[in-house]
């Protein structure tokens, strides 16, 4: 099993359980996951990332962790550095935060940096929420509307997508687009409300489940529990799992 | 952990969906392996209920601890703010049987308007479990933050109170209530959080703090962090059911 949908560092607004990349193994390792792909916080609130990410490679390399380069595409060496992550640093896609960025998804720079994912064969993670609204402090982010998502989506064809953090309205809202997209896919970690919400949002939306656990932001066992309690079959948990579904999208992840 | 008691301190029916909440906590129940449901019937629509309101609220929780009585434990749900709260409060206790009262957002929790109703509770000597949330955004007038709850600890030293939702964020929440030994503390709230229990645990010890949902909303996140949170078997017990036993006089 794998977590898709991971971090390392610590948040600016309180403390975490899990900040270091020792502490994120042994939580996976406690709950039978045996790798991930893992994002640094630091770059989701540094202007220069470029030496948070090296900071993330050379955590990670040699492990069974695979490398995200969280970036904001309105800094101006965005594109350079994601080029030096994917010839230097053998990273495993791009992690997106708009909402909190503050960019909207028609941004010239964000397309440029799709193009170049596209071209690499690496999938695009887009973090729809981080920590509970509510809880927030000095950062309020602004969501994007659904309507946008579902735009961006569409012309976004060739584009390997998974989304992050999702509320249930959020993945209720886009589901059948996310199905109608041939590559996007969503993760479980911010799917809180109800008791059941892979059985809400039915086996057709859940063939593009890959997991995730927003850990260490995130309790990893709440959305793991949604694999425990059987809301899917069987051979989805092992898919979404697995991601294999989701790697077969990704022929750039080497 | 003792999965045949655990025991969920904060669970409602909502208004207008009762009969499809009915099923979902039990189907939770059987499901995860929950014993008992603390619940109170609210409607999301009235933050100020009338009397018709809390009636019918009250009605539809009385009407499920009937028809499950071993799974469902009841909270008479109170408007300070109307005339009859104390007629409410004693139906509710005396003529229903229900365990506890609960206090949602009609005032803030040291209002002298609820100094009646948790005089009448110190009688009983049961339980009151109060809507507690701090928010960056979306703050309602007369929601009840951790600095109204301590209030009323100061001022009912024998009152038993139940802060809910960590207080709506524990970093924040928790440190006002910790030196009150009459408040507990329940993590309801689809509050994920991957650091809540274990700073809350540390803050009061494992004796104050109880296993709560805010079902039908959410079940797997509280669910989740009980399991996560760094606690010995021990600790993760008593949160789990024993303290709520314990509380509330009520045993398996």
């Amino acid at each position: 099993m794998l977590d898709f949908n991971c971090y390392v560092g610590a948040w600016p607004f309180h403390p975490l359980a899990v900040e270091t990349f020792e502490e994120l193994q042994e939580l996976h390792k406690k709950n039978g996951i045996t790798g991930g792909f893992v994002s640094s916080i630091k770059s989701l609130f540094y202007r220069d990332y470029f030496y948070s990410e090296e900071e993330l490679y050379e955590t990670v390399k040699g492990t069974n962790y695979r490398q995200v380069m969280t970036v904001n595409p309105q800094f101006p060496a965005c594109l350079d550095i994601v080029r030096h992550g994917i010839e230097n640093w053998n990273i495993a896609g791009v992690r997106i935060a708009p909402s909190y960025h503050g960019y909207g998804l028609d941004d010239p720079q964000l397309e440029k940096l799709c193009c170049l994912l596209k071209e690499a064969g690496l999938p695009l993670f887009f973090t729809i929420n981080l920590e509970d609204v509510r809880n927030t402090y000095l950062l309020v982010p602004k969501p994007v509307p659904h309507e946008n998502i579902k735009k961006w989506l569409h012309n976004h064809q060739d584009l390997t997508v998974l989304f992050c953090g999702g509320h249930i309205n959020d993945v209720e809202t886009l589901k059948e687009n996310i199905i109608n997209h041939p590559a996007a896919f969503f993760d479980p970690s911010g799917l809180r409300h109800y008791s059941f919400p892979l059985e809400e949002l039915g086996e057709t939306a859940c063939t593009r489940l890959v997991y995730g656990s927003m850990s260490g932001i995130l309790c990893l066992k709440s959305s793991l529990m949604h694999f425990e309690m059987k809301e899917i079959s069987d051979e989805q948990v092992k898919r979404s799992a697995s991601g294999v579904d989701f790697l077969a999208k990704c022929p750039g992840i080497k | 952990m003792n999965l045949a008691h655990l025991t969920d301190v904060h669970a409602h029916l909502m208004l207008g969906n009762v009969e499809n909440n009915r099923k979902n906590l039990i189907q939770t129940a059987e499901r995860y392996g929950c014993s008992r449901y603390y619940i109170s019937t609210i409607d999301g629509n009235h933050c100020y209920p009338d009397e018709d309101f809390i009636d019918m609220d009250n009605n539809a929780t009385y009407a499920f601890m009937k028809d499950e009585p071993d799974l469902i434990k009841g909270y008479v749900y109170v408007n300070p703010r109307n005339a009859n709260a104390m007629q409410v409060l004693r139906q509710g206790i005396e003529d229903r049987g229900m365990s506890g009262l609960k206090l949602w957002v009609a005032t803030h929790c040291d209002d002298p308007l609820t100094y009646p109703v948790v005089e009448k509770m110190i009688e009983y000597n049961k339980p009151i479990l109060i809507h507690t949330f701090v928010k960056a955004v979306g703050q309602l007038e007369h929601e009840t933050t951790s600095y109204h709850v301590a209030n009323l600890a100061e001022r009912y030293p024998e009152a038993k109170l139940i802060m809910a939702h960590l207080g709506g964020e524990a970093f924040h929440g928790i440190r006002p209530v910790a030196k009150y030994k009459n408040v507990w503390i329940d993590h309801s709230g689809t509050l994920v959080g991957s650091e809540d229990l274990n700073h809350t645990v540390r803050l009061v010890g494992a004796d104050r703090v109880l296993f709560g949902t805010d079902m039908p909303i959410a079940f797997a996140s509280s669910y989740g962090q009980l399991y996560e949170a760094n606690l010995t078997a021990e600790e993760r017990e008593k949160i789990a059911w024993k303290n709520t036993a314990e509380l509330f006089g009520e045993g398996f």
